[in-house]
């Protein structure tokens, strides 16, 4: 069982070492996006709220650096989990017609997301530390690495419901409405909106701001949020894929 | 001329019949507008712009025509390549699909427009609204012949939603209002676009060469992708 599993896991890693074009993107896109976010924004003074209620004075440059890194990862993850799970569906049925189980077709697929999510993930980090170092680099790696899974996740969900066009829509707009305009402290008044704790961007922001700008944590409520949201997602996709697997 | 009326409108409800993907063309440019319209001022002064308060939220507006239909413009490319060259084989030639896929297309980015058009209105509100309306059109125009491009180059789907999504943010983050305004700012496909949004947005006219320069600029974009469309649907051999 473990062996037919890792087989599938070496052949789901091989389908897309077989896609140059897509390594590239996802070591360049970071590169860019966040390189160019740094040197594209003026450093003019901001003063925004830590989660634990605390202000401080930064400048917008380092927030926009500090910021464009989950929407980045957030971004990448989710069309990578968008389009991870369509080919699944397309091509996992035949798997456990011929034999394996819902969840050796699944973890496999889960596999090349969670890698995909942690190569943007080192890749924005290391392009982030040229301009930016942030204040205490557990909860700032903890809360990006959230983002990517969490919208990982949901692009995993959009695959299986809406589609390719919708759900290439959806990943497109939601971490940039979610993370990149509602938990951007750039913006309203440095912190977070009311409306804005609904949203699954919430948690893992207010743990990478406070990593970014504080030297303590106060974000353990904000880190359980992001947890609680990270194993919903995780059982929904399971659920929804073992459903359409077997199912077809 | 009803050849190409009847594919236009079976490639309009090839995109349109999943009730989701339509939810969302309406709904994604409206939910963009919205939410943005209240921070991109802010925004643009974090960059060293000048777009602020109406002209800002009219930028939003183009932004969000401008990804749908590139995206659109991807998709339709790049799912449809196998089907055109049956259609053209099948006896409707390469020629009537193009023009059907193009006026699906339009169909498509007039309609996205108005979406984010309405919203701009709503929310915001505009002074000048035919040209914000032209101007964000344009911007779908010029987009929807990104997109075509781009899935005449790539087929995969990830890679291509990729590159799309790289170009616009190029585009936008550079444009004017923004960060840019001179050197490889004054290249981006929507400068002039743009230009035109945030005047409107500001309650100002622009200058005439400015509109015949959009006028081209989307012109071009649209034969960009009539020939994508003609390179996926023509006859080949072997």
């Amino acid at each position: 069982m473990i062996g037919r599993t890792l087989t599938a896991t070496r052949m789901g890693f091989r389908e897309q070492g077989r896609r140059p074009l897509l390594l590239v993107l996802l070591v360049a896109l970071p590169f860019l996006f966040i390189s160019w976010s740094f040197a594209i924004t003026e450093p003019t003074p901001r003063v925004i709220a830590l989660p634990g209620g605390e202000q401080v004075l930064t400048t917008m440059r380092d927030l926009h650096g500090a910021i464009m890194v989950p929407i980045t990862v957030g971004f990448l993850a989710g069309l990578v989990g968008l389009f991870v799970v369509r080919s699944a569906l397309e091509s996992d049925r035949r798997l456990v017609l011929a034999g394996y189980s819902p969840g050796e077709a699944i973890v496999p697929r889960l596999a090349v997301l969670v890698c995909a999510t942690l190569i943007v993930l080192a890749v924005s980090l290391a392009v982030t530390t040229i301009d930016f170092v942030p204040s205490s680099w557990g909860p700032f790696v903890a809360g990006n690495l959230l983002a990517g899974l969490i919208y990982g996740l949901i692009g995993a969900l959009a695959g299986a419901l809406v589609g390719r066009l919708g759900g290439a829509y959806l990943m497109f707009f939601l971490p940039m409405m979610d993370i990149g305009v509602a938990q951007n402290p750039m913006f309203f008044d440095g912190a977070p909106p009311g409306w804005a704790t609904v949203l699954p961007g919430y948690g893992p922001s207010r743990v990478l701001i406070d990593g970014g700008f504080s030297q303590g944590f106060d974000a353990a409520g904000p880190l359980a949020v992001a947890l609680l949201w990270l194993i919903a997602l995780s059982v929904a996709v399971v659920v929804l894929l073992r459903r359409s697997l077997e199912g077809g | 001329m009803t050849e190409i009326a009847l594919g236009s409108a079976d490639f309009l409800r090839e995109h349109l019949r999943a009730r989701l993907t339509l939810a969302m063309l309406v709904a994604i440019p409206a939910l963009f507008v919205l939410v943005s319209s209240s921070v991109l001022g802010e925004f643009a002064a974090a960059l060293g712009g000048s777009a602020a308060g109406d002209s800002a939220s009219a930028l939003g507006a183009g932004w969000a025509a401008a990804f749908l239909a590139g995206a659109l413009g991807f998709f339709q490319v790049s799912s449809s390549r196998d089907a055109d060259r049956r259609l053209a084989l099948a006896g409707m030639g390469a020629a009537r699909v193009v023009a059907a896929r193009i006026a699906a297309s339009v169909v498509l980015g007039v309609l996205i427009s108005a979406v984010a058009f309405l919203t701009l209105v709503l929310t915001a509100g505009v002074a000048h609204g035919a040209h914000a309306f032209a101007a964000i059109l344009a911007f779908a125009l010029i987009y929807i012949g990104i997109g075509t491009l781009v899935g005449s180059v790539i087929s995969e789907p990830l890679e291509g939603s990729l590159t799309v999504a790289f170009i616009f943010l190029i585009d936008a983050f550079s444009g004017p209002g923004m960060s840019g305004s001179g050197g490889a700012a004054q290249l981006m496909p929507t400068r002039k676009a743009a230009d035109l949004l945030i005047a409107a947005g500001a309650g100002e006219g622009s200058p005439g060469g400015d509109w015949l320069a959009v006028g081209l600029t989307a012109l071009g974009a649209l034969l960009l992708a009539a020939l994508a469309f003609w390179l996926s649907a023509r006859p080949r051999t072997g």
